[in-house]
C-alpha cells in the first residue's frame, strides 16, 4: 500500500457510489468511518448530515444509527382532557415527525390500567402503570414501574418496590431512571423515600436490572434534605435538587451513587423550586432565574450553570440571558422547562400557556416554538432515541 | 536478526513488503489480534500482518513499545520514582507528537489499529481525526473530505433547517 499524500479518493464501494460525487476517505471502509463518527457528539453528527447525500445516508442508515449517538427528537409530556383523562403527547423539535406513538398502547393491554410518564434517560423511558380506580379515578393504586425503549418497542416490567408506598402520595415520590448504553445495557431505577411528616429524604430504593431486584438504603446525608426536583443521571450518578429547610433554607444538589452508599451535596446558586436540572454535553446543567444585588428574583433573566466535572463541588456560570424582549413581544412570563442535551439551548414554557420556546443561550436568540396540547402538565421528558436492540431483562416486544 | 534478550520471549512480525520486525511478546500482545494468535498457538514462527506496510507497521510497533505496561523493559517508564499521573501526562505528550502525521498516514494507522485491534491507537487516531474536522464549517468539512455538496437546493434547505440547531 502506497502512501497517498493527503488526498481522499473516490470511494469505490457500491453503496456510496450510488450517489454521484460520493467520496470518502480512500483508505477507510464504512466500518472505520462509523468507528470515527461514533466518537462525535450528536451535534457534530447532525452537521455531517448536511455535508452530502451519501454522508446523510451513512449516518441515518438504520443499521448504522445503532452505533451512532442520536440527537434530541423532542419532549414527551401529558395533558389532561376535560373528562380528567390523561393523554400522552410528543412535541417534536426541528420539524421532525414524532418517532413513535406516544400513547404506547402495548404497555397497557388492560383497559382498566393507565400509565403516567415518570422519567427518560438516554433513550429509555420509565412509566408507572396503575389500576384505574373507578370511584376515584385520580388515585393510583397497585402501581408498577415499566421501562421501555420506544425505538425498538422493547419493554420490561419491574417487580413491586419493597415497601408499600402511601397511596395518597405515590404520585409525588421522586423516581428516576439511570441508564447509559455506552457503559451497559443494564439500568437502575431509583425511588426516593420520604419521611412523614417532614418530607425529608429518608432513603432510596434502587432497582438493579442486573440483580432483578430492589434494594433499600438509608440516606447517607447528615442534613435533613427535602427533595424538590426530578432526578437527572449524569456521569454514573443520579442527582436531584434538595432544600435544607431545617438548616438555612438553601438549595443543594444531591448526588447518590448506584449502590446508595455514597451521598454528596453541592450548594447551588440562587436555588429555588423552579430552577431545573438537566444533562447537556455530558455535564449536569442547572438553569434558573437570576437574582439581583438585593436578592430579588429577576424573572426575565435566566442563568445557565454547569457542573464541569463530577468531582467538582461548585457549579460554574456559563451564560446569562435576558428574556425581556421575548416577554415584551408576547406579554407572557416564562419558566425554564428543559435543557437541550447537545447545546447551550434551554426550553422555556409559558406560564399558563401552551407553547414551548427554545432559547439559544450562547447566541441570545429565540429558536423554534413548539405548540403543546391544551391543559398540558408542565413536565417534559427530553427524548433522544436509542436504536440499539439491547434492553436488559426485556420480556415484552 | 536481533538477539534474544534473556527471559523475554520475542515474536517476529512480517509486513507484506517483506520486512521483518522482532518485538517482545508483551509489546506484540498490545494488539488483541496478535494476542489471540499467540494464545491460540498460531504464532510459533513469524506472523504475517497483511495489508499493513512496513512503514506503518514500524509506527504501530513504536506505539505499542511506548504503551506496553511498565513491567516490561521500556526504559525510564519502568522506574518506580515516576508517579502514575506524570507517566500518563508523559504518554499524552508522546501521543500528541506521534500523531503529527499527514492525513493519509493517519488513515493507514486507523486501518492498522482496527485490524490489529489496538484500542488505544484506534482511540487516538479516530479522536485526532474528529478534532480536525469537528467545529469546521460545512465547506471546510467538504473540502477536507474532498466531497461535493450533491444536495438539491430544496433538499439542502430542508436538511439545513432540520439540523440548524447543530450549527449554533
Amino acid at each position: 500500500m502506497e502512501e497517498k499524500e493527503g488526498t481522499f479518493e473516490r470511494n469505490t464501494k457500491p453503496r456510496l457510489d450510488d450517489h454521484p460525487g460520493a467520496m470518502s476517505a480512500s483508505l477507510l471502509t464504512d466500518d472505520l468511518i462509523l468507528e470515527i463518527l461514533s466518537r462525535l457528539p450528536a451535534r457534530s453528527l447532525n452537521q455531517f448530515k448536511c455535508v452530502s447525500v451519501p454522508w446523510r445516508d451513512l449516518i441515518t442508515d438504520p443499521t448504522n444509527r445503532r452505533k451512532l449517538p442520536q440527537a434530541l427528537a423532542g419532549f414527551l409530556y401529558m395533558a389532561v382532557s376535560n373528562n380528567r383523562r390523561i393523554h400522552h403527547h410528543f412535541a417534536s423539535v426541528y420539524g421532525a415527525v414524532a418517532p413513535f406513538d406516544p400513547a404506547l398502547h402495548y404497555l397497557r393491554p388492560n383497559k382498566d390500567e393507565g400509565i403516567t410518564q415518570v422519567d427518560a434517560c438516554n433513550g429509555l423511558l420509565l412509566y408507572r402503570r396503575y389500576k384505574k380506580n373507578k370511584a376515584t379515578p385520580w388515585i393510583e393504586d397497585a402501581c408498577h414501574f415499566v421501562v421501555c425503549n420506544p425505538a425498538t418497542g422493547r419493554w420490561v416490567e419491574l417487580p413491586h418496590p419493597p415497601q408499600p408506598q402511601e397511596p395518597a402520595n405515590s404520585r409525588n415520590h421522586t423516581t428516576g431512571l439511570a441508564f447509559d448504553p455506552v457503559v451497559s445495557s443494564h439500568f437502575h431505577v431509583l425511588c426516593f423515600e420520604y419521611n412523614f411528616p417532614g418530607a425529608y429524604i429518608k432513603g432510596v430504593n434502587i432497582y438493579s436490572s442486573r440483580a432483578g431486584a430492589w434494594s433499600r438504603r438509608d440516606s447517607g446525608m447528615v442534613e435533613k434534605v427535602i427533595l424538590c426536583s426530578k432526578c437527572v443521571y449524569v456521569g454514573g450518578m443520579p442527582y436531584v435538587i434538595g432544600n435544607l429547610k431545617h438548616i438555612n433554607g438553601e438549595y443543594v444538589l444531591v448526588g447518590v451513587d448506584m449502590e446508595g452508599k455514597v451521598w454528596k451535596t453541592i450548594r447551588v446558586p440562587y436555588g429555588r423550586s423552579f430552577g431545573t436540572i438537566g444533562v447537556s454535553q455530558g455535564c449536569l446543567h442547572y438553569a434558573i432565574a437570576s437574582v439581583d444585588d438585593n436578592n430579588k428574583i429577576l424573572v426575565s433573566e435566566i442563568a445557565l450553570w454547569c457542573l464541569k466535572d463530577h468531582d467538582s463541588k461548585e457549579l460554574v456560570l456559563k451564560h446569562t440571558a435576558s428574556l425581556d424582549k421575548l416577554m415584551s413581544m408576547t406579554g407572557l412570563v416564562y419558566q425554564v422547562a428543559e435543557i437541550h442535551p447537545d447545546c447551550d439551548t434551554i426550553f422555556l414554557v409559558q406560564l399558563g400557556g401552551d407553547t414551548l420556546v427554545s432559547y439559544d443561550m450562547r447566541h441570545q436568540k429565540v429558536g423554534c416554538i413548539l405548540n403543546l396540547k391544551k391543559h398540558s402538565i408542565h413536565k417534559f421528558l427530553p427524548y433522544v432515541p436509542l436504536f440499539s436492540e439491547s434492553l436488559a431483562g426485556a420480556d415484552g416486544h | 536478526m536481533a538477539t534474544r534478550e534473556a527471559g523475554k520471549k520475542m515474536i517476529m512480525l512480517k509486513s507484506p513488503d517483506g520486512m521483518e520486525f522482532e518485538v517482545e511478546e508483551a509489546v506484540a500482545m498490545e494488539s488483541q489480534t496478535i494476542r489471540k494468535m499467540i494464545e491460540d498457538d498460531c504464532a510459533d514462527t513469524a506472523i504475517l500482518i497483511p495489508n499493513i506496510n512496513s512503514k506503518i507497521l514500524s509506527r504501530v510497533i513504536e506505539y505499542c513499545n511506548k504503551h506496553v505496561p511498565t513491567t516490561g523493559a521500556t526504559g525510564a517508564a519502568a522506574s518506580d520514582t515516576v508517579a502514575p499521573a506524570a507517566l500518563a501526562e508523559d504518554l499524552k505528550i508522546w501521543d500528541a507528537e506521534f500523531i503529527k502525521v499527514n492525513r493519509a498516514t493517519r488513515f493507514d494507522l486507523i486501518q492498522a489499529a482496527s485490524y490489529l485491534n489496538i484500542k488505544g491507537l484506534l482511540d487516538l487516531t479516530s479522536q485526532t481525526t474528529i478534532d480536525t474536522i469537528s467545529d469546521n464549517s460545512l465547506e471546510e468539512i467538504r473540502s477536507f473530505l474532498s466531497t461535493k455538496n450533491d444536495y438539491l437546493p430544496e433538499e439542502e434547505q430542508t436538511i439545513r433547517r432540520e439540523n440548524q440547531w447543530a450549527f449554533q
